[in-house]
């Protein structure tokens, strides 16, 4: 009676063992899928595009956004210290790009569009 | 309680294991969008408008405390690049030469060629151009290497 008693003691521990090993693996796979999923990509696409455009504007030239796209909501765009900061799903940006132009950048919201002008 | 104890430290080793699997792939997976050869061709077209806009470079108006300095004469941003324009005259001479930024950063590009992430952006570009120097003017050409290093 007291062998059959162990041997499920031993049963219980084993899969509660198991379902925490599982617990820990699955929360660092959520962890790792939130790090390279689509909406860090679409940041930097968005950010190096930007800063592409940023580079090759000429003075007096102003492009457009579209706030809501196919590619995803932008939530804000922000341009400091020669960065240029994407906003993408509520994904704030951590360290931007940067970008060159010797003219003076500035970004408004108009509407459903962000406007950055080069000056 | 020694169980408890002795399970305690198996999670914990099981998560430090856990950590050291992700941690390390999601290094390895996180997607790279190379965009260096890119800004290498921006900027010089940027350079070469500025140093001969209509095409007509005059080497009295770059003063020489620019030679080292061309980013800034040019009030491009100065980081992460390597700029070096040669100003040949018809015989194929050097009359002037300007740079700016780390000149190892090209024999890092064929250090680092093909290593992807760290791989930095290089154009070189020639064109001709109408060398003004006093009243005289001669055709001439221009040489240009532009590197764009990685950003650390």
């Amino acid at each position: 009676m007291y062998y059959c008693d162990k041997k499920g003691e031993i049963l219980n521990q084993v899969l509660v063992h198991i379902v925490l090993v599982g617990l820990i693996f699955a929360i660092f796979v959520f962890a790792t899928a939130g790090r390279m999923n689509g909406r860090g990509v679409k940041q930097q696409v968005l950010e190096k595009e930007i800063a592409l455009l940023i580079d090759a504007a000429e003075a007096g030239m102003e492009f457009g956004i579209q706030k809501a796209m196919i590619n995803g909501v932008i939530n804000n765009i922000e341009i400091k210290e020669g960065r240029v900061y994407v906003t993408v799903e509520r994904l704030v940006a951590a360290k931007g790009y940067p970008y060159f132009s010797k003219y003076s950048v500035s970004v408004r919201s108009e509407g459903n569009k962000f406007i950055i002008s080069v000056r | 309680m020694g169980e408890g104890v002795f399970m305690i430290y198996r999670l914990v080793l099981v998560s430090v294991i856990a950590f050291a699997i992700f941690g390390i792939s999601s290094i390895f997976y996180a997607y790279e969008i190379e965009i260096r050869d890119s800004e290498a061709v921006i900027l010089t077209r940027q350079v070469s408008e500025c140093l001969a806009p209509e095409g007509v470079l005059n080497l009295d108006v770059i003063s020489e405390e620019f030679e080292n300095s061309i980013l800034s004469y040019c009030g491009l941003s100065k980081e992460r690049f390597y700029v070096n324009v040669k100003v040949l005259n018809g015989a194929g001479e050097i009359v002037a030469e300007f740079s700016q930024g780390d000149s190892g950063a090209s024999w890092v590009k064929k250090l680092t060629q093909g290593a992807g992430k760290y791989d930095p952006g290089q154009m070189t570009f020639e064109h001709s151009v109408l060398i003004a120097q006093g009243i005289s003017e001669i055709k001439g050409r221009v040489k240009m290497e532009v590197v764009v290093s990685h950003e650390f």
